[in-house]
């Protein structure tokens, strides 16, 4: 009996010149498996790029805390609350600042006479909630009069070239003041930032006296959820949610609300599925071809468990084979998204999860394998 | 003299109920270390059945069976692995080495699986190779060795882990006379120089020389010929 070391090692000799003598099929199925582990990586990697779009607008805002209209689904769909919240809760006990924040649905008209929608936020004069970086243009001119801001990435979608562009909303004239980078949304509609004046004044939906949140920031070294607890007193018709929380319920509504997460998560797992096909069918096939082979093994006294460890190892070189490609075919399309709508995200820890899935599958396709192994009578060898 | 392989009353039936069909019926063999034993008989005869035992591939239907004096009585699968690892070589028809591993490699899995460390494995498989005259294809796959060379290579496979007892299933039907000749030869005298007990099942009547004992098989018993 050899110990486990030698044993692992013979294993992985037999396991690794095996599937050298059949170079082409491995790489054809390290191809196979490396498509399903892009479709897997692909998939979670839009779901995590949709949940930082969805939560973006809550997350640039740097605040601690979100008044809202009760129920509030997600952030892009906010309903009227009165502004004079905003001046009770900056009565409370631990708020430091408050700004109010307008965020409506409207209708941009491009000069060729196309509309889009588009979800219009209203900033106040510090311009919380804004866009993160202007790369043309001056933030501060959402304060003048009928003058917008817009992002690079829908500069097609909204027909836009050039700053001091004139378009309409809900027919009214909008001027063009700046142009921000990466305000994603998630609803294919893009963000155009104004001052909640103008915003007001493109959408009559609204009163003059109306806001849909009050964001605010709490008093260095208070407690937010009591500050949250003290708004909710003061405040009773109206929804208190810590950042994380608001941020945490749009990407549920948009995830799980809608079914998207749903089928991104299956699309994933069929990733992960194909991957383990492909795995068992080439180990099968490996298997069958060289039956003979594990049948002189078995007579010459190696013991199942060792030309099991050999199936093993061919499910983890395919394993690392198809990581590799699927890995390198993620980045090189996450690098082409990144200017896209659709962004592809990725953390260490995902990427860690996604690669021990993948590699339970194989090893489930192995151990699928291992019992057609057991069935080979060594006794054959002196029949062939 | 010592006992390689004891074989009593060995019996072995196919099948059940009506479909039995009864193969061996008492075989009685008894080959000793250094003995050069070949096993002749017309196909059908049991001669695969009985090496198959013999090899502990197949556990009889009842008789008693003892490699190197060690009884094989109720063995559980380890222990067969067991015996075979360590105490019994095979030559297979038409050599069965892996063909994806060089020579060396397939003599160093055998060795290193039988429990030799790689210094006595390798230095054991440089003098069978020797012997054999092969140490200069130590090096190469053995999907490109001749037929001959596959069943040198087959040989030193079989005496690398000294067994007590060493099986060849046909050894020559794969090569033509003049190289089988060389690969019996080969087989016969390291075989006794090893200190192992030879028994070759061959439909081969031109072996028969190469022997010193001579055992025939018809319908499912051994008698042993002059």
């Amino acid at each position: 009996m050899t110990g486990f070391v030698t044993n692992s090692k013979l294993a992985l000799l037999i396991a690794w010149r095996m599937q050298m003598a059949h170079r082409g099929k491995v790489l054809a199925s390290g191809i196979g498996v490396g498509a399903g582990f892009f479709l897997t990586m692909a998939q979670i990697g839009m779901m995590m790029g949709w949940i930082e779009t969805t939560t973006l607008g809550i997350q640039r805002a740097k605040v601690d805390l979100w008044v809202m209209g009760m129920k509030t689904p997600a952030f892009d769909y906010g309903s009227p609350i009165p502004r004079q919240r905003l001046y009770r809760a900056r009565s409370v006990a631990g708020v430091a600042e408050a700004y109010p924040l307008f965020m409506a649905w409207t209708i941009w008209s491009r000069s060729d006479g196309r509309k889009v929608n588009i979800e219009m936020i209203g900033l106040d004069k510090d311009l919380v909630g804004g866009p993160p970086k202007i790369v043309r243009g001056d933030l501060r001119t959402v304060l003048q009069e009928r003058t917008v801001v817009v992002d690079s990435i829908y500069l097609d979608l909204l027909g836009v070239k050039e700053i001091g562009e004139r378009f309409e909303i809900l027919g009214r004239r909008a001027e063009v003041g700046g142009i921000s980078e990466g305000v994603r949304t998630f609803t294919a509609s893009p963000f155009v930032f104004s001052s909640i004046e103008n915003a007001i004044l493109y959408d009559k939906r609204y009163r003059n006296d109306e806001i849909t949140y009050v964001l605010v920031r709490c008093e260095p070294g208070e407690n937010v959820d009591e500050v949250a607890r003290r708004l909710r007193e003061q405040m009773p018709a109206e929804e208190v949610l810590t950042s994380g929380q608001f941020a945490a319920r749009t990407a549920e509504y948009w995830m799980i609300g809608t079914g998207i997460g749903f089928t991104v998560v299956m699309t994933a797992v069929l990733g992960l599925i194909i991957g383990a096909l492909v795995i068992s069918q080439t180990l099968f096939s490996l298997l069958q071809d060289h039956r003979q082979h594990y049948a002189t093994m078995l007579a010459l006294g190696f013991e199942v468990r060792l030309l099991g460890k050999v199936v093993f190892f061919q499910a983890l070189l395919l394993w690392v084979v198809g990581a590799v490609l699927g890995g390198i075919l993620f980045y090189l399309t996450s690098l082409v998204a990144e200017s896209s709508p659709v962004p592809l995200r990725m953390t260490a820890g995902v990427f860690a999860m996604l690669l021990a899935f993948q590699a339970l599958a194989s090893l489930v396709a192995g151990w699928w394998i291992l019992r057609k192994l057991r069935g080979i009578d060594p006794a054959s060898v002196f029949a062939s | 003299m010592k006992s390689a392989l004891h074989c009593e009353s060995i019996r072995h039936t196919y099948g059940k109920g009506d479909l039995s069909v009864p193969v061996l019926l008492g075989v009685d063999l008894e080959i000793h270390a250094g003995d050069r034993a070949i096993l002749t008989g017309p196909s059908g005869s049991g001669k695969t059945t009985l090496l198959c035992i013999a090899g502990c591939l197949l556990t009889p239907s009842g008789g008693c069976l003892k490699i190197a004096g060690e009884p094989v009585t109720n063995p559980g699968v380890n222990e067969l692995n067991r015996l075979r690892r360590e105490k019994i070589g095979f030559v297979f028809q038409h050599a069965q080495l892996l063909p994806f591993l060089s020579v060396r490699e397939n003599l160093e899995i055998v060795g290193r699986n039988a429990g030799l460390s790689l210094a006595e494995c390798r230095a054991r498989i440089h003098h069978l190779l020797e012997r054999l005259e092969m140490a200069d294809h130590a090096g190469k796959q053995a999907a490109v060795l001749s037929g001959g060379q596959r069943q040198r290579v087959a040989v030193a496979r079989a005496l690398l882990n000294r067994p007590s007892v060493v099986l060849a299933d046909e050894p020559t039907a794969a090569l033509g006379w003049e190289i089988g000749q060389v690969v019996v030869e080969l087989l016969t005298r390291h075989a006794t120089e090893e200190g192992a007990g030879l028994l070759v099942v061959s439909h081969d009547m031109r072996l028969l020389p190469m022997f010193n004992r001579k055992f025939e098989m018809d319908k499912g018993t051994v008698k042993e010929v002059s």
